[in-house]
């Protein structure tokens, strides 16, 4: 019943996914609601989404990390959504 | 019968390797949380079981005006600017409570709380506090124990909740119409645990949801503010004017004095005109002497997921400065309190409680029975017998030290009766027994060897202690269960009943258990 290793990461990049799925997950959520709620005009209701959503976001973020099948896709898609969402921030705050 | 499409077949092991080492690291501080969690849940109906000074019937008319001039004269320097709050008596503590902050010798700011009695107004110092129990155990509950640290874990305890959860779900998907009902006690012990995950784990899905997120937000709601700062500019204040409107009041602390307040008992009755089903169930005093001062009153029917309301009036005049109708609320200010609402079972009714309950005590055995299955599943020729013992040992800690803390939970009923009320330091010798009573009956498991022999030990030693508590709380107080029932203690005399009921079915689950039972091959 236990896993297959065979399609298991090796343990250095275990450990980068681990770091990359917490961290990145976290700096995700932030930039995700954080770019959401530049665009809106009433920021309260972004607010008080966040407050369950944020959590569901990050999760959803750490279980891509590991399913993702390297951890280059997960740097890249991770830098790509702050390159994305920083320039929406920027522009419309 | 059907199953459900499977994940593909890389992304099936990687889930299952994640939602596995997850699932065992979680386990320890998971089943803490839970365990302690649920008895949480009745830490208002424990209080008069706890205190045995709590046991009278509670005088409806309280004067709350004589309450804060009890405070004023009892307290050395009661600090008004810092707040003040007032819990009315209720039918499971029939103290007025008070919750009010000092100023210490040094300067230094100092919360304390009291307890006066609604009947003659005498005051309790620091009673709330002395009767330790619920509160030591509210207190595990978020790992508050642990220095700065402790709410943190806790809340990253609720995240990953979230993460096993959804992995668990994705993994197990292909069983879950299978193994919908699969309740058995027969095949192998791989087996058991297995449908026992499953088929629990998914019923129990709900409840893990609710705790997962409100967990996480309790824990960690200082990561979400940054982002929401980041949209306010940094404004602290006005994050709170959209979660929680009645904190985000500003008031100034060099405000003229205030010679003549408006009568709390007048708004208090106010309240109580204007939704007559409702109870308050807190007055929270802001610059109580100062021009800009304002009382807050909370109210609630303890029914709907709404139906709670908020009313902020100026102790100037009694106008009031904000509110907040029951069912009549605004999305963006309801959803921190609903979440809050879900997490502590404050609406429903005791009914809901009890379900709660049980449905909380399902997913500590959720818990278990995964700690089990993954190393039932492991005790194969595919693993070394280094691997193999290492496995064996961390489900035999595991084992010891959740079951160990059930028989402690029954110590601290019993150190809350032996230590008596009036004691100096009572609180730090309940604690010792406590958390010393834990350790030891954690190490006194790990002389046993096997998981069976631990489970019949932990057994037997909750059903003795258990018993321990029903008998303790009759000889100490003399309010023995039958005695407790013919005079109405229904609090009191219900809970010796479920611990005696506890120590009943532990020695049956205890003598059933056969020296022939399905072994757990080592």
């Amino acid at each position: 019943m236990p896993a297959n290793p065979k399609y298991l990461s090796n343990s250095k990049q275990r450990w980068a996914k681990v770091l990359l799925a917490i961290l990145g997950g976290y700096i995700f959520t932030s930039l995700l609601h954080v770019g959401i709620g530049t665009l809106l005009v009433d920021k309260k209701y972004l607010v008080g989404t966040s407050i369950y959503s944020s959590f569901l976001v990050w999760t959803a973020f750490m279980i891509f990390a590991f399913m993702a099948k390297s951890i280059q896709l997960v740097i890249w898609s991770l830098l790509g959504s702050i390159l994305a969402i920083i320039p929406i921030i920027l522009y419309f705050k | 019968m059907s199953k459900l499409t499977p994940l593909p077949k890389r992304l099936h092991n990687i889930l299952f390797h994640t939602h596995t080492v997850s699932g065992i690291v979680l386990s320890f501080v998971l089943f803490v949380i839970f365990f302690c969690g649920a008895i949480s849940l009745f830490r208002h109906e424990l209080y008069k079981w706890e205190n045995s000074m709590a046991r009278f019937e509670s005088s409806k008319k309280v004067d709350y005006n004589k309450v804060v001039n009890i405070l004023k004269n009892n307290s050395v320097c009661l600090l008004l600017d810092q707040g003040l709050s007032i819990i009315p008596p209720k039918n499971e503590n029939p103290f007025v409570k008070v919750f009010y902050a000092e100023e210490q010798n040094g300067g230094e700011i100092k919360r304390k709380t009291a307890s006066i009695d609604p009947r003659s107004y005498i005051f309790h110092n620091d009673l709330p506090q002395k009767t330790t129990l619920t509160n030591t155990i509210y207190r595990l509950h978020y790992l508050r124990q642990i220095p700065i640290i402790g709410i943190y874990i806790s809340g990253f305890a609720g995240l990953f909740l979230i993460f096993a959860m959804v992995t668990g779900l994705l993994v197990h998907w292909k069983n879950i119409v299978e193994k919908f009902h699969a309740f058995q006690w027969k095949g192998s012990w791989k087996r058991i645990w297995a449908e026992g995950h499953i088929s629990l784990g998914f019923l129990t899905l709900p409840i893990q949801f609710i705790y997962g997120v409100s967990g996480a937000l309790l824990g960690l709601s200082i990561l979400l503010l940054l982002p929401s700062l980041f949209l306010f500019g940094g404004d602290r204040n006005k994050v709170f004017e959209v979660i929680r409107p009645e904190f985000a009041i500003q008031y100034d602390k060099e405000a003229p004095e205030l010679q003549d307040t408006v009568s709390l008992n007048n708004l208090y009755k106010t309240i109580s005109n204007t939704y007559p089903n409702f109870n308050v169930t807190r007055i929270s005093l802001q610059n109580f002497n100062r021009e800009d001062g304002t009382a807050t009153l909370y109210y609630t029917d303890h029914k709907g997921l709404m139906g709670d309301g908020t009313t902020v009036f100026n102790l100037k005049d009694a106008t009031v400065a904000y509110n907040s109708i029951p069912y009549q609320k605004a999305y963006a200010s309801s959803t921190f309190a609903l979440l809050i609402k879900l997490h502590y079972v404050t609406f429903g009714g005791l009914a809901l409680k009890i379900i709660y309950f049980i449905l909380v005590l399902i997913t500590c055995y959720v818990i278990t029975s995964g700690n089990m299955l993954w190393q039932a599943a492991r005790n194969n020729k595919k693993y070394t017998d280094k691997q193999r013992k290492f496995h064996f040992q961390v489900t035999r800690v595991y084992l010891s030290i959740t079951f160990s803390l059930v028989c402690a939970t029954a110590i601290i009923f019993i150190g809350n009766k032996l230590i008596p009320l009036e004691m100096h330091n009572r609180v730090l010798y309940v604690n010792t027994i406590f958390f010393s009573g834990w350790l030891l009956i954690f190490l006194l498991g790990l002389l046993y060897k096997s998981f069976k022999s631990i489970t019949k030990f932990n057994l037997i030693t909750l059903s003795i202690l258990s018993f321990g508590v029903a008998f303790i709380n009759g000889l100490i107080t003399g309010d023995w269960m039958w005695k407790a029932f013919k005079n109405h203690q229904y609090y009191v005399a219900y809970i010796d009943l479920i611990w005696a009921v506890t120590a009943i079915i532990s020695l049956v689950i205890f003598i059933k258990i056969k020296k022939d039972a399905p072994a757990i091959e080592h």
